[in-house]
């Protein structure tokens, strides 16, 4: 490719700018600042795209606001194309033209045309900046004959940048001889860990043959507790039998029943003594029945009183039946006589209070008592009419005579003393009642009342005619007063005469008249009473008639029962009579039931007595015993043998049948005691042995759990393991940096080893010209570079002048690029490259860039002035400071 | 009949691939492989099997712990007293000598190292033959099946087998090939020694019961055992899972839009989505790192975006039930920024830097410990380390290309 005409709408500094380059070799010049840079940045983004925003200062947006962008006119494998790029998506809108057959092409025919290229790919290899080449001035030998090595690769100079870093970054995570980095320390710490492990290890042998030995222990102590469990149950056996040795012995001696005698059964037995005690009973009960009866035969005399009764039964009997109503009667009649003498009392004093008329006085029936009340009602009115009459008179006498007297004074006094008085009492109290001004107004208060007093008359006056008219008015009244006077005093002549007509009547003038009404209610008891004393006067006589004809019929005993007295004692005396004989009859009844009832039992006892006395015999004579005794003491001796049998019946029971033979071997006790010692001694041996091996288990088992119970081993290798994968997680880490600058490293010289035959051919060609023909050939080895002087000398890179070794660099570079431009051709772009070296050696340089040129187009960028003079005019542009702002 | 077929407790053995975990969810892990026993032992309780058969592999000899064995010694005892008979097969690792024997609970079956037939009446009075035998040193190089006797008198026939399958090459671990097995003509044939759960042949079943838990990321997925039942004639066997911790993978896609945040956010969604029944512990794998941003790239290579990640987890986890133990960054696809025209010296170099040998070699002084050595033998990790080299450069790479641009600015 070779680039003819680059036009700039806008970017940078630059606007609508227009640069027409060669198509060999172009210097372009421009001071510091005039824009060198910009250029080769719009040439690649022309190329390849703009940068993106991520790289905002490769981006250039035009200061100006022009347009964005521009064009690129160029020549490729002889064809003429024209490129436009303004802003737009993915790197810019592209325009893309074949200007020779004026096809209008697009964005993937441009990228087709520069494969494989990119913008990294040919900034590596065809861009040349002060910096690239001044970096590699500044190395020490060693690492520039490493570069002139790597030299065939693309973008090496940055690879090797990249190795160095991963060396530190490893170095820093492991060195072989290093102390501090991480993977040393976990080495460390896993070998100690490692010693840990196998100490811990050796834990579980111990715990084998812990568990074996323990194991041993258990098996001795099961036998030792065998032993003593026997040895236990021997010495139980002795103590067991110690205590029942001799009753054992002696109850194994004891006679045995006799066999042929018939044996006392218990039912028999509680027979007989039941029967035995029924008889002793009943013998007993009889002889006190006897002496009962003996008693009671006696108790059944009778009395002559009672013989007198049971003579005369039937008449006594009949007369008891009226002794009630008698004695009844009897006492009816002394309440009677009591009611008659109170009847009679109470007339004696009704006598003694009205005197001898009372019993003629008449009583009065009710249409009497109200006339005669009638009668005293007028009498009594007259009266009080006549006293008011009276009164009236004397009244209007007095008024008469008074008036009459006014007139005949004509003049009165006419002074009213109630105020003459009163005035004088104001003046009194006036003058020792109160004091100053008071005292003074008193005064003067007291003798205006006062005058009113006396001329009051005076102020009013009287009339004299009034007075003269009165008079004859009340002399007319007094007359009339006295008629009436007289005519109440005939009526009432008349009344009191009425009255005492009536009382003659009734025959009671014997009477105050007052007191006639008054004594009505005592008259009529009087009457009454009178008639009631006679009736009961009457019954009385006739009652004392009854009761003497009833006793009277009682006189054929009246000896017996001692009859005498008043009527009443009598009838007494006749009920105690009846009494005794009811209780006597009672009495005697009774006795001869219970005599009977006596006789019956007795002869009842005898027959059971009789009964059981045969049934005893019986009993008795079946085990040919005389007496009950014989027969009891039999039993008790029969019992005794029973109770022993059967003790050595339980004994027997008890014992195990080793028991009894131990027993029956043994021949005394005190060999019984000896067994039991040796047995004891024995026992407490086997105890201690036991116990030492107890304590020995303990121990074992203490251990074991101490050792099975510490988790230690185990977490100690998931710790070594998890630190096995910490250290191999570092280990990768590490290898893989290791490996990776292998890899560069690698890559880089089979890259450079690959390209050498060319790079070397060209390479010497311009270190030739570099170097003003010193030296013309290049060695490369596997170990390192050599140089072949004119002369014919070799020498290692390492020999080299510092200079030399630089120009050696530099040829290659230029020659690596122009092989890589042989195969992709792209326009060489060196922007002030050479910015170090002197006249002399730019000069050479310049020259070699002339040859490559031949192959490539070459664009140089200067902002020296000095360089202009070694190339042609013609080849020069110049940016003009002024044109760019 | 019932019977509950487990191998590979591994009851001592650690975690393998875990860093930095936190106190609780660590004590968690290291219980696992105990919880998981004790749940077979409750299991096979609840289920009332009649036995349980182990086959080999309960411990690790190396590592034997005595917490390891008086715990399996507590949980046999619990199944024997229960009535359940226990049958005990040792393999390779805790394979038994004469001078060292473990201490089973009196009751427990062990079979000799020779094939020998125990019997076993259940409890609804089916015989039950069980042949089988013990390690009795780290490696059987023979085929023992041919031992096993011919199927006996009995209603079932069980083979006990703790090792692989035939391979060309060495075989160290009693190697047997299926139709040898199938020969004998048994009713099932219980396998051990392969951690990962697998069915070699259905009928007779053979059957490898696996490791009660995974104890790295290269055993994923589910583990416990198997629970085998009679019908009719016939054994039918079901797998139970047991184990309380589970490794698993989580791949996600990351782009040019992912960032610090946006991929803790990303991670922490898809993990709620798992909704795992077990505890799981995850490996996060991103896929399309190339995209990102170079920041982002560089903290997920360094590990300084791992590390954010951890605190938030350490928040979470135990609310997604969920632990990411390590992130895997899936290589680079597109182009790293070296240029075409380098393309292939790159690869050439790539090709001949990365090789094992090249790795021991730099590794140097780091291979005298066994366990790193192993580790960098391995083809898996020249392959990892391949992969994060070419991240890494991606990362580099992008990172100088911004500093260049940044320094030009």
């Amino acid at each position: 490719m070779r680039i003819t005409k680059l036009k700039i709408y806008g970017f940078g500094q630059f606007n609508d700018t227009v640069l027409d380059l060669a198509d060999d070799f172009q210097v372009i010049y421009g001071e510091n600042e005039a824009g060198k840079s910009t250029l080769v940045a719009f040439i690649t983004s022309l190329l390849f795209g703009f940068a993106t925003g991520k790289h905002r200062y490769e981006m250039y947006q035009p200061k100006r606001g022009s347009q964005y962008g521009g064009e690129v006119s160029f020549t490729h494998a002889g064809t003429h194309y024209w490129l436009k790029r303004v802003a737009g998506t993915h790197g810019g809108e592209v325009t893309f033209r074949n200007i020779d057959t004026n096809a209008g092409l697009g964005k993937a025919d441009l990228e087709a045309l520069l494969q494989p290229m990119n913008r990294e790919l040919f900034q590596q290899i065809f861009c040349f900046g002060e910096r690239q080449l001044q970096a590699v001035f500044n190395l020490n030998r060693f690492d520039l004959v490493q570069r002139i090595q790597r030299v065939g690769a693309i973008g090496s100079e940055s690879w090797i940048g990249l190795t160095k870093t991963l060396t530190s970054e490893a170095g820093e995570l492991y060195k072989p001889r290093g102390r501090v980095q991480p993977l040393v320390r976990l080495l460390h710490e896993y070998d100690s860990i490692n010693e840990k492990v196998a100490s811990v290890k050796g834990q579980f042998q111990q715990y084998q043959s812990l568990q074996s030995e323990a194991q041993k222990t258990r098996l001795e102590l099961n036998q030792i507790q065998r032993e003593l469990n026997q040895l236990n149950q021997q010495i139980n056996q002795y103590q067991r039998l110690l205590p029942i040795y001799e009753r054992y012995q002696a109850l194994n001696s004891d006679p045995k029943q006799a066999a042929n005698e018939a044996v006392i059964s218990a039912d028999d037995w509680r027979e007989v003594t039941q029967l035995s005690i029924a008889i002793k009973q009943a013998q007993s009960e009889l002889s006190a029945l006897q002496q009962r009866i003996k008693q009671q035969t006696a108790d059944q005399e009778v009395t002559a009183d009672q013989q007198f009764y049971r003579d005369h039964r039937e008449r006594i009997d009949k007369l008891a039946t009226q002794l009630a109503p008698m004695t009844e009667l009897q006492q009816q009649q002394t309440r009677r006589q009591a009611q008659m003498n109170s009847g009679q009392q109470e007339l004696a004093e009704l006598s003694k209070q009205y005197g001898s008329s009372l019993p003629q006085a008449a009583v009065l029936n009710d249409s009497e008592s109200q006339s005669l009340q009638v009668l005293f009602d007028q009498q009594q009115h007259l009266i009080i009419e006549r006293e008011a009459r009276a009164k009236q008179r004397q009244e209007h006498q007095a008024t008469f005579q008074a008036l009459t007297d006014k007139a005949n004074s004509d003049a009165p006094s006419g002074i009213d003393l109630k105020w003459l008085i009163g005035g004088v009492a104001v003046i009194i109290i006036a003058l020792f009642g109160l004091s100053g001004i008071l005292r003074t107004v008193g005064g003067v208060v007291g003798l205006f009342v006062a005058g009113y007093g006396i001329f009051k008359q005076t102020i009013f006056g009287g009339n004299q005619s009034d007075t003269d008219s009165q008079l004859a008015l009340l002399s007319s009244q007094l007359d009339q007063d006295r008629n009436q006077l007289t005519k109440l005093d005939q009526q009432l002549v008349e009344i009191e005469s009425q009255i005492t007509q009536f009382g003659t009547a009734h025959q009671l003038t014997g009477f105050d008249t007052a007191d006639w009404l008054a004594i009505q209610p005592d008259l009529r008891t009087y009457q009454t009473l009178q008639k009631q004393v006679a009736a009961q006067q009457d019954q009385l006589t006739q009652d004392t008639r009854t009761l003497r004809t009833y006793l009277v019929q009682w006189q054929f005993a009246g000896d017996v029962i001692g009859l005498g007295g008043s009527d009443d004692y009598q009838l007494q005396l006749i009920g105690q009579f009846l009494s005794e004989r009811r209780d006597e009859s009672q009495r005697l009844s009774w006795a001869g039931e219970t005599l009977k009832a006596n006789a019956e039992r007795q002869s009842m006892l005898q027959k059971q007595l009789r009964d059981q006395q045969s049934q005893l015999q019986q009993r008795l004579s079946q085990y040919q015993v005389a007496t009950v005794e014989a027969f009891e003491s039999r039993y008790q001796a029969e019992q005794t043998l029973t109770k022993q049998s059967e003790q050595r019946n339980a004994l027997n029971a008890q014992l195990t049948s080793a028991d009894r033979q131990l027993l029956r071997k043994t021949a005394s006790k005190d060999d019984l005691v000896a067994s039991e010692k040796v047995a004891q001694v024995k026992l407490n041996q086997f105890k201690q042995q036991q116990g030492t091996l107890l304590e020995q288990a303990s121990r074992q088992n203490y251990q074991l759990e101490r050792l099975a119970t510490s988790d230690r081993y185990q977490k100690l290798l998931q710790q070594r393991a998890d630190l096995q994968s910490e250290i191999i997680s570092l280990t990768d880490e590490w290898l893989t940096k290791q490996l990776l600058i292998k890899w560069i490293d690698q890559t880089l010289m089979t890259a450079s080893q690959g390209r050498q035959p060319q790079i070397i051919a060209t390479a010497e060609t311009f270190f030739k010209t570099l170097t003003g023909e010193r030296y013309d050939q290049i060695i490369f080895t596997d170990q390192t570079v050599q140089v072949e002087r004119t002369d014919g000398l070799k020498f290692d890179v390492g020999e080299l002048s510092s200079g030399t070794a630089e120009q050696l660099y530099v040829a290659l570079r230029f020659a690596f690029t122009k092989v890589m431009a042989d195969a992709v051709a792209m326009p060489i772009i060196i922007d002030d490259a050479f910015v170090n070296f002197d006249r002399d050696r730019t000069k050479r340089a310049l020259s070699m860039l002339q040859k490559l040129a031949s192959s490539s187009q070459v664009l140089y960028f200067t902002a020296n002035r000095d360089n202009l003079s070694l190339v042609a005019s013609d080849q020069v542009y110049h940016l003009e400071a002024g044109k760019s702002e | 009949m019932k019977f509950i077929h487990a191998a590979d407790l591994h009851l001592d053995s650690p975690f393998q691939g875990l860093q930095q975990l936190p106190k609780t969810l660590w004590a968690k892990v290291h219980n696992a492989p105990f919880q998981a026993t004790k749940q077979l032992v409750h299991d096979a309780i609840t289920q009332q099997v009649d036995f349980v058969l182990l086959v080999g592999d309960l411990f690790d000899r190396e590592t034997q712990s005595i917490q390891a064995q008086t715990f399996l010694n507590d949980e046999l005892q619990q199944l024997l007293d229960a009535g359940i008979q226990v049958i005990v097969s040792y393999g390779n690792h805790d394979y038994m000598t004469k001078d060292q024997q473990l201490h089973l609970p009196a009751g427990v079956i062990i079979f000799g190292p020779e094939v020998t037939t125990q019997t076993i009446t259940t409890a609804d009075r089916q015989r039950v033959a069980i042949s089988g035998f013990s390690y009795a040193d780290r490696w059987i190089d023979t085929d023992m099946v041919p031992q096993f006797p011919e199927h006996l008198d009995a209603d079932f026939q069980i083979g006990m087998l703790h090792g692989a399958v035939q391979q060309t090459g060495d075989n160290h671990y009693a190697p047997f090939t299926l139709s040898e097995m199938a020969a004998k003509h048994y009713d099932y044939w219980a396998l051990g020694h392969i951690h990962k759960p697998n069915l070699l042949a259905q009928q007779p079943p053979i059957v490898y019961a696996g490791t009660i838990q995974g104890r790295h990321k290269n055993e994923p997925g589910a583990h416990g055992y198997q629970l085998v039942t009679s019908a009719e004639h016939q054994l039918k066997r079901q797998f139970v899972a047991a184990d309380q911790i589970r490794w698993q993978t989580l791949t996600l896609m990351v782009d040019e839009q992912t960032t610090d945040t946006s991929l803790i956010r990303q991670v922490q969604k898809s993990l709620k989505g798992l909704h795992p029944q077990v505890f799981a512990l995850v490996e996060l794998q991103l896929n399309g790192i190339e995209k990102l941003s170079t920041g982002l790239l560089t903290r997920l290579t360094d590990g300084t975006w791992q590390a954010r990640f951890d605190q938030e987890q350490q928040r979470n986890y135990e609310h997604t039930h969920c632990w990411v133990y390590e992130v895997t960054l899936k290589a680079a696809q597109a182009q790293i920024q070296y240029a075409k025209l380098d393309a292939d010296f790159w690869q050439q170099a790539q090709t001949a830097v990365f090789t094992q040998e090249n790795i021991e070699l730099t590794a140097g002084k780091l291979m005298q410990y066994p366990f790193l050595a192993d580790h960098l033998q391995a083809p898996k990790t020249t392959a990892a380390i391949t992969a994060r080299a070419k991240n890494e450069l991606l990362a580099q790479s992008r990172l100088e290309v911004d500093q260049d641009a940044d320094h030009k600015a």
